[in-house]
């Protein structure tokens, strides 16, 4: 049934500031002449409870279906206004909110010129008003099983932390057992804990949970669909089956790479890489009065990650070796929590810190590694460079995403940022999301964290699932663009063109066109930004609130 | 030329700069020209061509806020609007007006100042240009 359309206007002279320079009687007669506008009231604070009231009651007696409200539009009103329309049994949808106090008066000087644009954008706010149109909550099932991909600490959290939420998990491993590289861990800097013992009791956690099964040998090699309905392809040795999850969670984690000629220098028994120096001192290796050189620099200081470690490890050989350790560096980031008061510690146990500016001079003789180093505060005071010999020297190694980073990336439809890690989305919303909803990045497959980063990340990631997917059907009103079947005639634009892998293309009988399928925006996946509706050549596709009709209508209310 | 001729001209904003600029510039009481009308958009990605072509038949320019380049909360919802401008510009070009009636400017929702400045900016031009000579009469 069509329903006639009766638009009430409520003027707000938000205590006189619009009055202030807008002759709002001038702008009510005009209104009043309009067919469409139904009833017109005026008010000196709509915000105020009676007031409230007063256009619920209006709404009531004079049957308006479309509200044109007048005044200043901030976020707080423009939901209390919402709230306000549910309350008289009205869809919210049906209102429209037009601005005059921050649109017109606050940044024009008083003058006829000042009232004409006031009542021009009321008219145009009734021209929008006109066609709006109703939009209505849908109950979607959702799959509640959450399947995460790297079994290292960060893959392993994150499951547990799932789990204790109630959530189905399914873990995959590309090795055949979990752990990851905290396993090759010596100690963790801010934690007493030993990382061998933390990860035992961890797995031996996530193997008794019944709500997590564990897949080694596996890995992702297709997804389709979206949140709360996801399909994935594994392949364990080479057997493929598919699972429905409902959302997933990216730990793949890091991969180090350790090339010692950056520095000319080849493999050698006393060049070690940081990782591998942090693994020898797990395995109880001997560095009893040696004198070790670290040097932090030349692509390896993009993270705060080496810094820490090798200041970390600085302390505790000096400490259990009283080996004599120099630390070259061309900047020391010390910049998180505590980071700080354990260089202050390294420098106190009488760590040797150099800063270096582009180049160091590395030479090797006769098992000894020979340093050339110039200060560059006294560089040219004091003529020529001096030597610093040392039995051993660390590295740093590169930290690179772990392997096969860009075709997981191709698989799940997720960017790739500048430093060829995972790329999240927004990192003022949510550090751990991906421009997909309902794919989550934990852990060093963004950048290579730490682990109280990364537990953290765990809990966060695992919290925002259980938001996102709270029930098995979960509730979820229709904002998102919808398509004309009619009109669609297939051609992929806005599939392309989605940044967030909302839509997918539906075949039925019921769709009438040529080919009997349309394209379809996922309204959990969908993030409502309108880039298909514009981009769709046939205009087949409507965002709500913001239809093409609305927007000409406004438009063409305008003067010229 | 008629020197009180004053353009009229249609600002599409992008609701998560364009739009929070204009609150801004509002609280901050920046003059904005009179003839000057403001429509939200979800995203500039939402800037259809035939807003454009549709407002430019009533009015002597449109103006297009977007996000700052690589800011897009939709990751490329402005360099879509840009290519939609652009593509205007062309259409415009060919039936004989001037391009520079159809603009794209990037700016930030704490860039108020620069937003009162590039729309007062915006109107000089068009008011140099003079009256849009593809306006519909009706």
């Amino acid at each position: 049934m069509k329903m006639n359309k009766r638009i009430g206007v409520f003027f707000c002279t938000c205590q006189g500031k619009v009055t202030e320079k807008v002759d709002y009687g001038l702008v009510t007669s005009e209104i009043r002449k309009l067919p469409q506008v139904e009833y017109i009231g005026e008010s000196s604070d709509l915000c105020c409870q009676t007031e409230r009231e007063l256009i619920c009651r209006k709404i009531a007696e004079k049957k308006l279906n479309r509200i044109v409200i007048v005044g200043c539009v901030k976020p707080k009103q423009e939901r209390q206004f919402k709230e306000l329309m549910k309350e008289a049994g009205a869809n919210p949808h049906l209102l429209f909110l037009g601005d005059i106090l921050e649109e017109c008066c606050n940044v024009h000087e008083k003058g006829a010129l000042c009232t004409f644009k006031a009542l021009e954008m009321t008219k145009m706010a009734v021209a929008r008003a006109d066609k709006l149109e109703e939009v209505h909550y849908d109950k979607i099932p959702v799959n509640r099983t959450v399947l995460v991909i790297g079994g290292g600490l960060a893959g392993i959290e994150t499951a547990l932390e799932s789990a204790a939420r109630g959530f189905k998990v399914i873990l995959i491993e590309k090795e055949d057992k979990l752990g990851g590289r905290l396993s090759r861990v010596n100690t963790i800097f801010g934690t007493d804990r030993i990382p061998a013992f933390l990860l035992e009791d961890k797995i031996a956690a996530v193997t008794l949970c019944s709500n997590i099964e564990v897949w080694t040998t596996t890995r992702l090699i297709d997804l389709d669909g979206n949140i709360g309905d996801f399909t994935a392809w594994l392949d364990t040795n080479g057997i493929v089956t598919n699972i429905n999850v409902g959302a997933l969670v990216i730990a793949t984690g890091v991969q180090t790479v350790f090339c010692p000629v950056k520095y000319g220098l080849s493999i050698s028994g006393n060049i070690i890489g940081l990782m591998n120096f942090e693994r020898m001192l797990a395995e109880g290796k001997d560095f009893n009065y040696k004198r070790i050189s670290m040097v932090v620099g030349k692509n390896t200081e993009a993270y705060a990650l080496p810094f820490v470690i090798a200041v970390k490890n600085a302390v505790l050989i000096r400490k259990k070796f009283d080996a004599a350790v120099n630390l070259f560096y061309t900047n020391m980031k010390v910049s998180g929590d505590n980071w700080e008061k354990l260089y202050s510690e390294a420098r106190g146990l009488g760590v040797h810190f150099f800063k270096f500016e582009d180049e160091l001079e590395i030479s090797l003789s006769q098992g000894e590694i020979a340093i050339s180093y110039e200060d560059p505060f006294i560089q040219g005071k004091i003529p020529g460079s001096y030597k610093i010999v040392s039995d051993y020297i660390v590295f740093p190694e590169e930290l690179v995403p772990a392997e096969e980073t860009e075709q997981l990336t191709s698989i799940l439809k997720i960017e790739i940022a500048p430093s060829s890690f995972m790329s999240v989305d927004n990192v003022h919303i949510l550090n751990e999301s991906t421009s997909r909803d309902g794919i989550y990045l934990v852990g060093s497959c963004q950048y290579p964290g730490f682990v109280n980063e990364i537990e953290m990340s765990a809990k966060i990631v695992a919290q925002d699932i259980s938001r996102r997917l709270n029930a098995d059907i979960v509730e979820v009103e229709l904002t998102q663009p919808y398509v004309d079947a009619a009109k669609c005639v297939v051609c992929l634009t806005c599939y392309r063109c989605c940044p967030h892998g909302a839509i997918t293309i539906e075949h039925g009988e019921h769709y009438k066109n040529l080919y009997r399928s349309a394209a379809r925006m996922n309204p959990l996946a969908c993030r409502r930004c309108g880039i298909c509706a514009a981009e769709c050549p046939g205009k087949a596709i409507q965002m709500p609130d913001y239809t093409d009709d609305q927007i000409l209508a406004q438009l063409e209310a305008m003067e010229v | 030329m008629n020197h009180n001729y004053q353009p009229k001209i249609v600002v599409f904003t992008c609701e998560n700069s364009g739009w929070l600029a204009l609150k801004h510039a509002s609280a901050l009481g920046l003059l904005i020209p009179e003839r000057v009308e403001f429509i939200k958009l979800p995203c500039s990605g939402k800037v259809d061509l035939l807003y454009l072509l549709k407002a430019l038949e009533k009015v002597d320019g449109t103006l297009v806020i977007a996000c700052q380049k690589e800011n897009c909360k939709f990751l490329k919802g402005n360099l879509r609007a840009e290519q939609r401008v652009n593509r205007a510009g062309k259409l415009l070009k060919e039936i004989g007006l001037e391009e520079e009636r159809v603009r794209i400017v990037y700016l930030a929702a704490n860039m108020e100042h620069k937003f009162a400045e590039t729309v007062q900016n915006f109107y000089d031009k068009i008011r140099e240009l003079g009256p849009n000579r593809g306006k519909v009469m009706k």
